[in-house]
């Protein structure tokens, strides 16, 4: 697999904050409301603790393979056909990942700013800049990410905090919410949020070690983690857990909530803004990541020729879903339940083969 | 070469972008709706009154009710329409009107109180759900008939009426006598178990409708301008008495007063799930703030303890939120209340120097005497006749159990009006104004 970019391990965390955390903006965060109640908030820490044990079981595999993509990697593990397997599966998720987040951004920019205007149309437009970003490479990705995080981390608080006038403790109470059991279970299950960080595992040529692979994705799924963490804290403080789980796009409606007197409000129309960079770096990551990974499970030398074809299926599949309430239902309760299997579990169950059967050490590409 | 061209000429293309959108709307294709209010339909089920904002009158320069730019035209136009629907109505009603009605700048959603009383369940999601108006919408109950205080409020000193409401919204931080309850609150509260929605009340005060009335007759224009301020005493000898001892005793609609317009905002309906169930005034909702941790600062008055005809104005803040404690004893709740203020004396019509430390000590028990009995009236008055907890002493029942459905459980809108209520109030008079005693008229020490 040739691969010249190089990427510093600050733009690859925040390219990997940017995929896992952009979510925020939209429906996905309210089904921490709907199943934890007024324990929401826990059930986020439950999905972290979650999302980093499953980083730290591809962080295993990374650190067996120190110079190898996790295709690479299953390849030495399984062989040839189990390793093209495995890279398919990946590539399934990451595919599955990109088109429902372009259809819900989509819809997300039609309810806030663009009534009139088709979904293809933006779609087509989030397309252009998604092509044109991973044509350049995951390093102008990686550069875009870096220089956007300060900014959206800042807006995503100021939202938070600006609402404070609509704050009420209260909405935290009962404490345990939807019982202890209930968010325990739900919240390994939501772990399936950071199910993104698997792109991690075929940044370690790129980001030239299996450290800095490590570092960057351990910052990343803490960012994230502590970001999703921020939102929904802010949302139940904001919205109690009859109404908050209501909300078809929690951050706009907060945004839209803004009121500090005569001369503050009506932000939603900023921080359109600050969504719409947010979507075009987590589509770009996850259309890179999706083209890389079929790329590398073909063993393709270059990822770029692939980008036609599968920019084609991310926008076909993103249109499947005839509503929206489809494409949220599918995101939330399917990907965003079951995304533990491909993005935690398989790389686990890979982890293990290669423990048992004493596989690892450098050398990827005689496996590749 | 030819590829650095193209990715120089890109961004140039996407530009054509920027130019338009499928959902453009020019600002002379628009007609702002500022105000909305809901009321029971005669011939279709919902009747629907819009206060939507005149581009030609604002143009002109005029303020309020004054003829604007000469043209003698209002700042606003009133429309209204039956439909079955809200938002069908809107749409019924854009279709005789030349621009698109757009619900983008409304401040306020008024429902009459025939209607609120039926319960707005059905008119209150709808509004939550359209995506252009927005959760800061101000929620206010009219006493009166639909349309009528739209009408009628004409105010003197604002040059559009959506920025009265927002003024008048300021008032509740130094009068006390209206709640600040925006769509938000409202909705929050209608569907919640911990506590009870309040609207802000309102009304024409028909005294003064037909003093302009007249006023304008005798000057040969019907919406003429006296000039001064908009609320002038009608009653300066109303004085304190034990029927009225304060001057927020009134609902809207009823101040005595003059002035110019008629549209008054004072106390409060209040309403248990969607369902008004009842009206507090101005002095029980500044009571009710309190309770609920919200009163900033107002006026108090109070009899002189040492000379029953002369008053005592105390400018009352509260400092910090009312310590709650919810306790549950033999399935009956007991809620332990504690109230701060902070005072300073405004007027001492005696003379008497209450202002030294004994002396003042006997006024701060005058004060927690006075909110505390109010106020014990006002909560059992929403235990008896309201049985709604729109103080929200609910919200701290909630730490009393640790999962949702032990909450749902505990039916707290069953329990509250047997609930036992502990109020304590406390008081300290921290500043005398800018004198720190008085010396009698005419001399001597």
């Amino acid at each position: 697999m040739i691969n010249k970019n190089k990427l510093s391990t600050a733009e690859a965390s925040m390219v990997l904050f940017i995929f896992i955390a952009a979510k925020v903006f939209l429906p996905f965060p309210v089904a921490y409301i709907d199943e934890g109640l007024s324990a929401g908030w826990i059930m986020v820490i439950i999905s972290l603790c979650g999302g980093l044990a499953g980083f730290l079981v591809i962080a295993a595999l990374i650190r067996l393979f120190p110079d190898s993509t996790i295709v690479e990697a299953a390849e030495r593990i399984l062989g040839p056909v189990g390793g093209l397997a495995a890279g398919v599966v990946f590539f399934g998720f990451f595919i599955t990942i990109t088109s429902l987040t372009l259809r819900q951004f989509g819809e997300a920019m039609i309810s806030a700013a663009l009534p009139l205007t088709p979904i293809s149309a933006i779609e087509l437009v989030f397309m252009a800049a998604m092509f044109l970003a991973c044509y350049l490479g995951i390093e102008v990705i990686g550069r875009s990410a870096l220089l956007a995080a300060p900014y959206l981390t800042t807006a995503g608080a100021l939202t938070v905090f600006l609402l404070y006038s609509f704050w009420n403790y209260h909405n935290f109470f009962p404490v345990w919410g939807a019982g202890m059991e209930q968010i325990t279970k739900m919240g390994l299950l939501r772990s399936s949020a950071f199910g993104e960080i698997l792109l991690v595992a075929y940044l370690a040529p790129v980001l030239g070690g299996a450290g800095r692979c490590l570092r960057a994705g351990f910052y990343s799924v803490l960012l994230a983690g502590l970001s999703i963490l921020l939102l929904v804290a802010g949302m139940e403080l904001a919205f109690s857990p009859e109404t908050g789980r209501e909300l078809n796009l929690p951050f706009y409606n907060m945004s839209r909530l803004v009121y500090l007197g005569r001369f503050f409000q009506r932000t939603e129309a900023v921080f359109v803004l600050f969504w719409s960079v947010a979507g075009m770096i987590m589509l770009a990551a996850g259309f890179y990541a999706a083209t890389f990974s079929i790329a590398n499970a073909l063993r393709l030398p270059d990822y770029r020729p692939l980008l036609w074809p599968v920019g084609l299926m991310i926008f076909t599949l993103s249109l499947l879903p005839p509503d929206l309430p489809t494409a949220t239902y599918l995101d939330t309760m399917i990907l965003r339940m079951f995304g533990w299997i491909p993005a935690f579990a398989l790389p686990a169950l890979l982890l293990l083969i290669a423990v048992l059967r004493r596989a690892g050490g450098k050398g990827g590409k005689e496996g590749g | 070469m030819a590829k650095k061209v193209i990715l120089f000429f890109l961004p140039l293309l996407f530009c054509l972008f920027l130019t338009g959108c499928w959902g453009k709307r020019e600002t002379d294709e628009t007609a702002y709706v500022l105000a909305l209010d809901l009321d029971e339909g005669e011939k279709d089920k919902i009747k629907i009154t819009l206060q939507v904002a005149n581009p030609q009158a604002a143009a002109g320069g005029g303020g309020g009710g004054a003829p604007s730019g000469g043209s003698g035209e209002k700042p606003f136009i009133v429309a209204s329409i039956e439909a079955p629907s809200v938002i069908g109505g809107l749409n019924l009603l854009n279709s005789t009107a030349s621009r698109e009605l757009s619900l983008m700048h409304n401040k306020v959603i008024i429902y009459s109180s025939e209607l609120a009383r039926e319960g707005i369940a059905e008119y209150l999601a709808p509004l939550v759900r359209y995506r252009e108006l927005r959760r800061t919408n101000f929620v206010f109950v009219s006493r009166g008939k639909a349309g009528e205080f739209l009408q009628e409020n004409i105010p003197s000193l604002e040059s559009i009426p959506s920025k009265f409401f927002e003024q008048m919204y300021r008032s509740v931080g130094f009068t006390g006598f209206i709640p600040r309850v925006q769509l938000h609150h409202f909705y929050e509260n209608t569907k919640s178990k911990a506590s009870q929605p309040i609207a802000t009340l309102v009304d024409i005060n028909h005294e003064v409708k037909q003093e302009k009335e007249k006023r304008g007759k005798e000057e040969g224009k019907s919406s003429a301008v006296s000039g001064g301020p908009e609320a002038e005493n009608k009653n300066p000898d109303g004085g304190v008495t034990e029927d009225r001892p304060h001057e927020g005793h009134y609902l809207a609609g009823e101040i005595p007063r003059g002035g110019v317009n008629p549209a008054e905002l004072m106390g409060t309906a209040v309403f248990r799930s969607d369902r008004m169930v009842g009206e507090i005034d101005g002095e029980e909702t500044r009571l009710m703030l309190m309770l609920r941790g919200e009163f900033r600062r107002g006026f108090l008055t109070i009899q002189d303890p040492a000379a029953k005809d002369r008053i005592i104005v105390l400018d009352l803040r509260q400092p910090v939120s009312p310590q709650v404690k919810v306790e549950l004893a033999d399935e009956r709740p007991r809620v332990t209340v504690t109230v701060a203020l902070e005072a300073e004396f405004l007027s001492i019509q005696s003379g008497t120097n209450y202002e030294r430390p004994e002396l003042k000590k006997e006024i701060e028990s005058e004060i927690s005497k006075y909110v505390g009995e109010h106020a014990g009236k006002l909560i059992e008055k929403s235990q008896r006749e309201f049985k709604s907890d729109i103080f929200g002493f609910g919200q701290f029942a909630k730490h009393l159990v640790s999962t949702w459905a032990e909450w749902e459980n505990l039916n707290w809108p069953e329990l509250y009006p047997e609930a036992e209520v502990d109020l304590q109030v406390h008081t300290r008079i921290r500043r005398t104004g800018l004198l720190v005693k008085m010396t009698p008229v005419g001399g001597g020490k």
